[in-house]
């Protein structure tokens, strides 16, 4: 029995996935108290087909910066898989997360909306910033706190700079089988 | 007379879809490349490729001289220009008569003055055909009219570049205060974006519905119309899904359409194909917009429900043929609906997306039609133009042609780069979309429910955990897959400019 500790892209929290081989390329996967059976068929460098039950659903996968993109049934979502809990700094308690909202572009920032250490809302707007005449506000991805502001406003920025960074309780993400939208 | 042999001035899709008729209809293909474009994918759909020597695009895909020049020295006799670079650039064709060889489109002199917009809103009042109220040519550098003509139509109003497209430049203004900074905003874009900063003002419609009708015209005066496409669902502008038929139109105001549009064509001695775009409001009353000179990028949807072949029908047309579309005969079956795949990131307000497509598996089956001009291993930067591929469906009905799209959407594979392919299936499946409650501000209006649906599905939690349980077998297989992943396409090199830059 492994654990898998799994983090969707915009989340803070991970979700703890036990994971036992029972033969070759099938799997017994728990996650919370639900548990499925599962079969991994023709896995290859960037595709397989995963069997679940009497379903047998075509999946791709590509793997880049640490993170693995999976599209299944016309969905394609970002997760970074890990052996151990992620940790902040080693020795921290894994609960205690932090994220960075990175620029999409390189721009100019126009306006900030958030203060260092208070507490923000999903979705709620913390700066603009523009570029190639192309304004675009980004946003708090869920509740958090913000930890430290890089930047101000006026600034010149590079696509992938870090321009805030969001501190919050992560934690184990309680989900089950069955329960998404 | 067929012509033996025709130059695409064009590359990408549509430059792999023309190629594809013009063989099938035993005619050779030229086709051209830039230096760093041999493994552009047009070219392998040409009998032969012709180097456009130079490294920026006004040097190589804008220059009409040398695109004329490389038709004349390699014997084809006529030159299709898809849709994009010069094809409504006047300079091409005149470009095409001086090296005798014939064009695939209108008449210099037509394709000018349809695509100056306050030119061809002039030939539709000629043509007695209902026009936007809104600002006269003699107005364009006139502040203090303009001014006064605004109120005269009454807020809000919208201020247009005249030698503009694809909607670009276009500027809403809600209020008279707001008037005097939005035309000086306006007239400098104007100047930056076409060299030209006359603009002219439109009364802005508030939920207009946007219907084109497809032009059909040869070179002996007979000219039909193809009937109308609905095209209400854009953003800023751009269109994202096209379907017909416009579902609301009645009968009536189908034909009524159909032949105000042909009637702005025989007006403007248009021929080849060519599309006239109105807006019709909420009371149902059109009003023509402008025309568009060329063939379209949605044009697929035409194809499906008249069962024809655009670009075969415009080589016939060019070549001299009769083109026998009798008004009468011509009946559409069914309805299309197509959906454009773009480049973009809808969680980051449609920022364009770039990367290396790493898996592409598009959707097939009975009625449902991809046109693409992508392969694993393309490069997508934002050089590019962020249409990846049109998606086309046909069905019996409307309601057969949506489930079948939501199906072929959800089987389209599509790994790499960041697209709109979910959103398109949230789009589709939006009960005001599948009530046909269309209008140009439909995104805008329903953009909260539009929103990606967050969480990640149980079986992709059941991939990762799988590929996360023999890490060490993964590895093995990733360090196969990246070894073999360099991208090879070095259109990435050539540096700043972007394809298809004027209107679509």
């Amino acid at each position: 029995m492994t654990s898998v500790f799994l983090k969707s892209e915009n989340e803070l929290s991970f979700m703890q996935v036990e994971v036992q081989a029972t033969l070759p390329n099938s799997y017994k996967i728990s996650l919370g108290d639900n548990k499925q059976d599962v079969k991994l068929l023709e896995l290859g460098k960037d595709s397989g087909v995963l069997q679940l039950g009497r379903r047998f659903l075509p999946f791709y996968y590509w793997r880049e910066e640490g993170k693995i993109r999976i599209w299944i049934q016309g969905r394609i979502c970002s997760l970074e898989i890990f052996e151990t809990p992620p940790r902040e700094k080693p020795g921290a308690d894994p609960s205690d997360q932090s994220f960075s909202i990175t620029s999409p572009m390189p721009g100019k920032i126009l306006h900030i909306h958030a203060q260092t250490g208070s507490s923000v809302q999903a979705n709620q707007p913390l700066l603009v910033m523009e570029s190639m005449k192309l304004e675009m506000t980004l946003s708090a991805p869920f509740t958090a706190k913000i930890e430290t502001i890089f930047c101000k406003e006026g600034d010149l920025v590079e696509m992938g700079q870090v321009l805030i960074k969001l501190s919050g309780h992560g934690g184990k993400f309680e989900k089950k089988f069955g329960e998404t939208a | 007379m067929m012509f033996q042999k025709v130059l695409i001035a064009n590359r990408g899709e549509i430059a792999i879809r023309i190629a594809k008729t013009l063989h099938q209809m035993g005619i050779a293909v030229a086709a051209l490349y830039t230096e760093t474009d041999e493994h552009a994918l047009h070219l392998r759909y040409a009998d032969e490729a012709h180097l456009l020597p130079g490294t920026s695009l006004a040097e190589t895909y804008l220059d009409a001289k040398k695109i004329a020049g490389i038709a004349k020295a390699c014997q084809a006799e006529a030159i299709h220009p898809g849709y994009g670079f010069l094809s409504e650039n006047p300079s091409l064709p005149k470009a095409c008569q001086e090296a005798e060889v014939a064009f695939i489109g209108p008449d210099p002199d037509v394709l000018r003055r349809m695509g100056d917009k306050l030119l061809a809103k002039q030939v539709a009042i000629q043509a007695g055909v209902p026009i936007i109220p809104g600002s006269p040519v003699e107005m364009s550098s006139d502040p203090q009219a303009l001014k006064q003509k605004a109120g005269e139509i009454g807020y809000p109003i919208l201020i247009k570049p005249t030698a503009g497209g694809g909607g670009k430049g276009v500027h809403l203004i809600s209020h008279e205060s707001e008037f005097d900074a939005a035309l000086l905003t306006a007239q400098s874009e104007a100047k930056s974006s076409f060299g030209d900063e006359r603009v002219f003002i439109e009364k802005c419609l508030l939920r207009p519905r946007h219907i084109e009708v497809q032009i059909m015209a040869d070179l002996h005066g007979h000219i039909s119309h193809l009937f109308e496409r609905e095209c209400s669902v854009q953003r800023r502008y751009q269109k994202i899904i096209e379907e017909t038929p416009a579902a609301f139109l009645t009968p009536a105001r189908r034909a009524l359409m159909g032949h105000d549009a042909v009637k702005i064509a025989e007006a403007s001695g248009y021929t080849n194909a060519g599309t006239v775009e109105f807006l019709v409001d909420e009371a149902g009353s059109h009003y023509f917009l402008e025309m568009n000179a060329r063939l379209q990028v949605e044009h697929p949807i035409t194809e499906m429900t008249l069962r024809t072949d655009l670009v075969r029908l415009q080589v016939e047309a060019a070549a001299g043929k009769e083109l026998s579309l009798l008004q009468i005969e011509l009946r559409p079956l069914g309805h299309a609906i197509e959906c454009r795949i773009y480049a973009e990131n809808p969680d980051l307000q449609f920022l364009p997306a770039t990367g290396i497509i790493r898996k592409y598996i598009p959707p097939d089956g009975p009625n449902i039609r991809v046109d693409g001009g992508i392969l694993e291993g393309t490069v997508i930067s934002t050089d590019y133009d962020p249409l990846l591929a049109k998606l086309i469906v046909w069905g019996e009905s409307r309601r057969e042609a949506l489930s079948r799209m939501s199906w072929a959407l959800k089987h389209f594979v599509l790994l790499g780069v960041t697209t709109n392919l979910e959103f398109l299936q949230t789009l589709v499946l939006h009960p005001e979309f599948q009530k046909g409650e269309l209008h140009t501000r439909f995104i805008e209006e329903y953009s909260a429910d539009l929103k990606c649906v967050a969480g990640v599905p149980d079986e992709a939690i059941l991939v990762a955990a799988c590929l996360g349980h023999s890490p060490s077998k993964q590895r093995r297989l990733v360090d196969e897959s990246a070894a073999t992943s360099i991208p090879q396409d070095p259109w990435s090199r050539l540096g700043a400019w972007r394809l298809n830059a004027h209107g679509i």
